[in-house]
């Protein structure tokens, strides 16, 4: 993922970091996958094997929170804490509403895991659409 | 915050990229200042200034100053 469409060093460094971070979730929860399969864990062995491939997805956050110490550029700086801003509150705002539906009405949970698709989702198109505000001309 | 770097980069003949290069920022970064979208800290201020052989309140003004 580029940030903000703009290559800086830090932006490189942040790259890097989440493709190691992504290359050692997809090893762990395959891993994790095939051992609850057929090893059948029980116990505080399956909770922990459970909570192994959330490990390198909070490392993705790490990598966030790196990045943003280590940009030097502050208007790329900036767009990207408010782009995590605006995913933040997109998503709690669909949990708080869902939180209701499920006490109120019964409504189904959300299902796992797509929560976290829909706050990088937001971030992405948060960025983007920044991006699009602040287009270059090219003969500028 | 208004400013006069599109004027005094166009003085120049220098582009946005050139000038981005020559502050160490995304082109980006100069794009958004040129149009008022951001304003710039104040090192960043004092380097343009700088970079312009400028007094950085002959780059940068104030808007409530300039309706003082």
């Amino acid at each position: 993922m580029n940030i903000c469409g703009t290559s800086t060093p830090a932006s490189k460094r942040y790259q890097r970091r989440v493709m190691v971070t992504m290359s050692i979730y997809l090893v762990v929860v395959l891993a994790a996958a095939w051992i609850v399969k057929h090893a059948h864990p029980h116990g505080w062995l399956l909770y922990t094997i459970a909570v192994v491939p959330a490990l390198p997805i909070l490392g993705m956050l790490g990598a966030l929170g790196i990045y943003l110490t280590e940009e030097k550029d502050e208007y790329i700086r900036l767009i990207t804490m408010r782009s995590l801003l605006v995913g933040t509150a997109v998503l709690l705002a669909l949990l708080m509403v869902n939180d209701f539906l499920r006490s109120l009405s019964g409504a189904a949970a959300i299902p796992p895991f797509v929560s976290w698709v829909v706050f990088f989702l937001v971030f992405g198109l948060a960025q983007a659409v920044q991006q699009m505000r602040n287009r270059v001309n090219d003969d500028a | 915050m208004r400013n006069r770097l599109r004027e005094l980069r166009a003085e120049r003949g220098w582009s946005q990229q050139y000038l981005a290069e020559k502050l160490e920022v995304s082109r980006q970064s100069v794009n958004a200042i040129e149009t008022g979208k951001f304003d710039p800290s104040l090192p960043l201020a004092f380097k343009i200034a700088r970079l312009f052989g400028k007094m950085i309140d002959n780059v940068f003004d104030d808007e409530f100053e300039r309706e003082a």
